[in-house]
Order: C-alpha cells, then structure tokens, then sequence
C-alpha cells in the first residue's frame, strides 16, 4: 500500500514537472543568442491572413535588410507570436514579447480591441521593458486618442494606418466620383463596424478643427441626396432585399464602405442579380489578388480603392527594394494595403533606428520615429507630429487643420474601376508619372456590354 | 449558549437551532490543503523563473473559475446552460461603463457588477422553469448572441467590436512584477473562494436538495421540495459568480469588448473545460482550466501553423478517451474514492 502511494506521488510529481517544464521550455524558446538582434515581434492570429500575410512580409524584409548588412551591424529578428485572435492570449504574447524575447518593436495585427488590450498591459510594462509598439492595420481613433493628454505614459505607440477620423477625405472622394459619373441619388452603407460610423456621422469641431459634416450631409451640399442609408451586418450573407430596397427607394449609384475582410465577394453576386444591377456601385475594400476570380468577372464596374495595388515602387521608393518584384519573387501576396503594409513598415523602422543611432535609448528611437519620413508604395509615409488627437503617431493622411481634405505630403489612396478581365484603372491620378483619369470610366451596364 | 461536541472525524458546534460541522479528520482536507499551498506557491514560481507564464496561470484561473459557477448551476437546476458567457458581458461591461463614465475604481465597481448580474440573472432566471432540454439549451445559447448585437446596435454605449478602454487597472503598483503577482493572486482568491462557497454548499443541506432536484425534478416535488425556488437560486448565484469574473476581465486587461467574449469560441473554451476537467468533479474545472490554458500556450509555442488543428484535436482525443463525466479529475478521483471531494449529479 506504501509503495502504491509512493508511486502516486511520484507519478503526480513526475506529471507536473513534465507539463510545467515543457512550457517552460516552451517559454525560453528565444531567449539562446550569439550577437544580440534587434528583435521586432509580431502579435498576430497566425490562421488568419490578415496575420500571415503581414508576417510573410515582414520575414522578407528582415531577411533583405540582414543580407545588406542589417542595421548598424546588427540583424533583425523577426518572430511571430499567435495569439488565435484572442485578447487574453494577445497580452500573453505581449507579455513574451517583452520579457523572453526582449523585443524593441512589438506590432500588432489589424484587429482594434486586441492592440488596446495589448496597449493597456503594454502600458503598465513600458517603464520596465521600454519598446515601440506599433500596430499595424488597425484604424480605432482609440489606439492613438491617449498620447496628446498622457505623453510620456503612451509615447511608444504608433499606427501605421489612417485612423478613422482621418477617413473623410475618402468618404468625399467617393461622393465627389459620384457626382462627376452624373449620380444625383445614391445609397450609402457600411458595414456595422466601429471604423465606419463616421461616415453617417459629423465630426464636431474642436479646439483643433471646425466641424466636419457627414457624408449624407457633404452630399446635400453639392446638390446631390441620400435616398437611402443603413448600416449592414458584418458579413451578412444575404443581400438581395437590400438591392431591392435601394432599387424602390430610387437610387442610381451605391457607396458601401466595407472591408476586405467582408463577404464582399457574395454581395457583388448578388447586386448583378438584382434589380440595382444597372446602378453604379463604389465598394471599398473589394480587394485581394483573386476578387475578380472569387466574383467569377462579375465585379465588372465596380469602382473601388486602389489599396491592393501599389501605387510607387522601383526608383520611386529608393529606400525600400521595388514591392511588386519582391511580390513575385518571394510568391507573396498583395492582399491590400492594410496588409502588406508591415513590409514598408521595416524599412521605415531601420531608417529609424538608424537616426536613433541604434536601440539602447527608446526615447531616442521614439523621436526618431517621430522625425523620420519615407517613401513608400502608397506614397510619403511618416507619423503625425502634431499634438493632434487622435492624428498624433498615426500614419498622416488627412490635413490636420482641415480633416476633410487630403495631407499634401501623407500617406495616398484614390479609387479605381475594374474593367475588362479585371484589370484596375485608376479613377484619380495619385502622383504624376503614374495614370488616372475620371474620363476612363465605364458605366457597369456599358461595360458588361464590352465584355 | 456555543455547545461544541468533539467527534472522531469533526467538531460539531450548537448554537441556538443552527449546527455547523469543522472536519478534522485529514482525509476531508488534506489533499486540498496540499493543492491550494501549490496554487498560491504558483505565481512566485512563475515570476522568479518566467513571468509570462503568471500570465497564462491568471487565463486557466479564469477558465476554471468560470467553469465551477457553470457545474453548480448544471447541479441545481438540472440543465447545461451554454451561454454563461452572457453573465461574462453583463458583468464586465457594467464594471467597464461604471469606472469609464462614472470614474469608479475597481472596488467600487465590484459590488456594482455583482447587483446588477444578478438582477440580469434574475429576470433570465425563468428560462429555468419555462424552459428544459433543448428549447433551454438554444435560449441560453442565444443570450450571448443577441448580447453580441445590442453590443453592435448602441455602439455609443458599448463600442461595437472595438470595446470599451480605458478602465482603471485591477493593480497598479508601479512594477511589472507586482503587477503580475498581483493579478495571478487575485485570479487565485477568487476561484479559491469559488472553490469554497461551492464546496460548503454542497455539502449542506442545500446541496443534498440540489442534487435531489437534479436527479428528478418530479420525485423532488413529491417529497416537498420547492424546485423552481431551488432552480431560480441556484441561476441566480451561479450567474452571478460568472458576472465576478467579467468584472475582473474588464479590470485585468483594462478593455472590454463583446466580440471577445460573447461568441461561441469563448464559450466553448469553458464547456472544455468542464468537460475536460470532469463534469462531475467541482475541483476538476481547476484541473480543466490549467490544462487547456497551458496546453494552448504550449502548442503556440513549439507548433507554429498546425497549432489550430493540434489543440482541438488533442481535446476531442481527451473527451473519448478519458472516463465519461469524470475528465482528468475522474483519474485521480479513482485511485482516492476514499478521500472526500464534493461530486456534482449530472443527469444523463
């Protein structure tokens, strides 16, 4: 009987230890080094593309960067840590990042309520573990709203993205197309997401700014109308009653403002099969390397964001190897801007970090973060400086001291038309050298015509 | 006047019409002894040899939290409830709007969160009456759902799929150690006291009622016990506990979003490990929420890609293969029947 229960307590000592050293073990996984990295981490959901595509890049350019001599001699180190879209598993990885890994750059992927639950433990770590953190797609006002009212508590976080408020400028881009196509009456929608509420919504002034009117109202003001407005479910699978309610309500054009992450593929579908299939339809985010494949050629006409294309590269981008051949050479999708924007991101870094002269001192390196400027694919890419909020270490995109127009020297998107076997043509020009022109549009009708 | 009678296993103490047993007899104890000194020894080990992992101790102490609310309330009323995450959401998005809109500190907003989960229990409370079998299983199942939405419809309350920041922090003592300790400690207290409440009320009367409820609700009828008040309470007190733990997710992250906890994924994580730890055995959600919390970290950690596949795989192995009701508790539980660990009554 005692040496039953003397085997019981070994066998439980024995199992424990197993289960605790092995996630030990798996905990120490990075800390063997020979010449310390500069080591950037990546919190991201690995079974999702909007984690593995912006990781594939960013492996690329670490790997590029490390073969023409790294950083001030040192290597970069890229890991990604997967934390499955979960926020609890988010700040684990957080928490790794900073402890194990002893990273100086932590970037987050696109999802707004995992950087700020990774913001806030990220907060209460940065005295002791001094890092950037940098998210990389998310739009949230949120994440940036902090930094001008507690400067020294958030000063390490960036966003490489335009911020929600920062979005007007596109919203009357979309209405100011529909106009110049001769639309009088339209329907706008967007998908029920937090980045989208501005759109229906006016920004009141600030001390910063006067007030912003929303996009029905902007509309009215250049003689055109809403005629009908609603917000549709993430992903809502059915939208055949919609088109027919656009239909009856007496539109001629629909603005949707959705992401690439929608079920944008199904609504196109179904608008071709519609009753609004002769309307003109502005869909942002109907994207991705094979959208024209997944709609079977049935996003003929649509007018959407250039983000899935790169609008810069080669000798244009001087500081950064050419996107489109590091694309095809690396088989490496460009998704969307949102996505592959990781891989100008680690270039911008190490222009940084080069500046900062090298990682030791943080502040340095968040100065230089703040000073330094870049080309990128989709234009000039630099943070905010002004004390603006929630502008302030965001990518800049809107002019600060008028968020309904364009920064002149910021981050650029404009908007296409898919045409025949689903080529892209730009609706605006972007930068001189490169084409677009309103006079290139095509009604879907005519189009589908053509084909 | 006290009147204490020493007996061999326990000390019986009188006192007006009430009588309260203390068990001394080490068999009734020991082993939770031994366990619960592990668990508070847990967060120095962690912080002296790898601080992140008082991370994850602080997830499998909230899994199995979670998970020992759920299998009482599976207890008294004799039904799963498979949305316990909606208590979650009530709870925390009221301890989050209080200390956002009201600037309340996380003390405050405790005893908040706890009134009002229980009145949202409370006026849920009927389903368990109106309700048996599958109908109660998709109404529960939907609560969290429709939850999820509201969460989406008034985004200027809740800020839809965003979530709500800025809470004030559950610790803030100026140290990243500190700081973790103190967060792995309070995840400890709590479910040590869930633990407790849990154990003392099965092993009164009370529980010997709820068993007989879940056992067969007509039989305890019949012998004059009033089900629906012992269903409705059990609800409410089980709902309840659940709210705690949203109160304390709203402070420890310092977010709180709908999206995170209101879908099916989170929930299903605590019906693992119920089911994982054994259904059956209130100490085995403990065993559950550890083993899922690290496993998951574990298989991040060395399996890169096939990780998403690996972890539901090795727990649908583990719910076939371990005994049926008892989960990895149940293997313990068989080499110790003579120890005393209380046992919830699942109806089959």
């Amino acid at each position: 009987m005692r040496s039953k229960s003397f085997v019981t307590i070994i066998s439980t000592i024995a199992a424990f230890i197993t289960f605790f050293g092995l996630s030990l073990q798996a905990e120490a996984v990075s800390k063997d080094s020979g010449k310390e990295p500069i080591v950037i981490v990546y919190v991201c959901d690995l079974s999702n593309p909007a984690g593995q595509v912006p990781f594939a890049w960013m492996k690329v350019a670490a790997e590029q960067i490390n073969e023409s001599g790294g950083v001030l001699g040192q290597k970069i180190k890229v890991v990604a840590e997967d934390c499955k879209g979960q926020p609890n598993l988010a700040v684990e990885a957080y928490t790794r990042a900073l402890i194990n890994h002893k990273a100086t750059v932590v970037g987050i992927y696109p999802r707004s309520e995992i950087v700020l639950a990774c913001e806030a433990k990220a907060g209460e770590m940065y005295p002791d573990y001094p890092h950037i953190l940098l998210a990389i797609g998310a739009a949230s006002d949120e994440i940036t709203y902090r930094i001008v009212d507690q400067y020294d508590k958030w000063k390490f976080v960036f966003r490489d993205q335009i911020t929600v408020s920062a979005r007007v400028p596109l919203y009357r881009d979309q209405v100011d197309i529909f106009k110049a196509v001769g639309v009088k009456k339209f329907a706008l929608l967007r998908e029920d997401l937090t980045w989208t509420q501005g759109i229906f919504k006016e920004f009141p002034a600030t001390k910063y700014h006067k007030k912003i009117l929303s996009v029905p109202d902007y509309a009215k003001s250049i003689g055109m109308e809403v005629v009908y407005q609603e917000a549709v479910k993430y992903k809502a699978g059915m939208y055949s009653p919609l088109f027919e309610a656009i239909s009856a309500a007496g539109a001629e054009g629909i603005i949707f403002a959705a992401s690439d992450g929608n079920d944008l593929d199904v609504f196109v579908r179904q608008w071709v099969d519609s009753s609004a299939r002769e309307m003109h339809m502005l869909v942002t985010g109907a994207t991705g390397a094979r959208f024209w494949e997944r709609t079977g050629g049935k996003s003929i006409g649509l007018i959407t964001d250039s983000s899935v294309y790169p609008l810069l590269s080669g000798k244009d981008t001087p500081e950064m190897p050419d996107v489109r051949e590091t694309a095809k050479t690396h088989n490496l999708a460009i998704v969307s801007a949102v996505l592959y924007s990781a891989y100008p991101d680690m270039f911008f870094l190490k222009k940084a970090i080069i500046r900062a002269g090298g990682v030791k001192d943080i502040d340095a390196l968040i100065k230089a973060m703040e000073e330094t400027e870049m080309m990128g694919p989709q234009g000039p890419l630099k943070y905010e400086r002004t004390r603006i909020p929630p502008f302030f270490h965001g990518a800049v995109f809107a002019d600060i001291n008028d968020p309904s127009k364009h920064a002149k020297d910021g981050y650029t998107a404009v908007y296409g038309q898919i045409q025949k076997d689903g080529k892209m043509v730009l609706l605006q020009k972007p930068f001189p050298g490169v084409d677009g022109s309103l006079s290139y549009y095509r009604s879907p009708a005519e189009l589908r015509k053509m084909k | 006047m006290v009147k204490i009678d020493f007996k061999r296993d326990r000390i019986n103490i009188r006192w007006r019409g009430g009588k309260w047993d203390w068990m001394i007899e080490p068999r009734y104890w020991r082993n939770t002894f031994y366990w619960t000194i592990v668990l508070l020894l847990l967060p120095l080990f962690f912080v002296y040899f790898s601080p992140g992992m008082a991370v994850t101790m602080v997830s499998a102490n909230v899994y199995a939290a979670l998970g020992i609310p759920l299998a009482f309330m599976g207890l008294g009323t004799g039904r799963v409830n498979f949305g316990p995450n909606f208590y979650v959401g009530v709870g925390g998005y009221a301890a989050a709007l209080l200390s956002l809109h009201l600037g309340f500190g996380q003390l405050a907003t405790l005893p908040l969160a706890i009134i009002i989960t229980a009145i949202a229990a409370f006026i849920f409370s009927p389903l368990v009456i109106m309700a048996k079998g599958l109908y109660y299983t998709l109404l529960t199942l939907l609560l969290p759902l429709v939850f999820l939405e509201v969460t989406f419809i008034y985004t200027d309350i809740f800020k839809g799929d965003v979530g709500l920041f800025g809470i004030s922090p559950l610790v803030d003592f100026g140290s990243t150690t500190a700081n973790f300790l103190g967060a792995a400690y309070i995840s400890s207290v709590i479910l040590l006291i869930f633990l407790l409440f849990t154990n003392k009320i099965m092993k009164s009367r009370y529980g010997l009622i709820m068993a007989t409820v879940n056992d067969d609700e007509e039989v305890a009828q019949g012998i004059g016990v009033n089900i629906n008040r012992v269903k409705i309470l059990s609800f409410i007190v089980a709902a309840t506990m659940i709210g705690i733990i949203g109160w304390f997710l709203a402070h420890y992250y310092g977010t709180f979003s709908g999206i995170t906890y209101l879908p099916l994924t989170f929930m299903l994580k605590i019906l693992l490990v119920l089911m994982i730890g054994g259904r059956a055995q209130i100490f085995g959600c403990v065993a559950g929420g550890y083993f899922v919390a690290f496993l998951e970290m574990i298989l991040i950690r060395t399996m890169g890609d096939f990780q998403p596949v690996a972890f539901p795989i090795i727990l649908l192995i583990l719910l076939f293969v371990l005994p049926r009701g008892e989960g990895l508790f149940g293997l313990y539980r068989r080499r110790h029947y003579r120890e005393y660990f209380p046992q919830t009554h699942v109806r089959r």
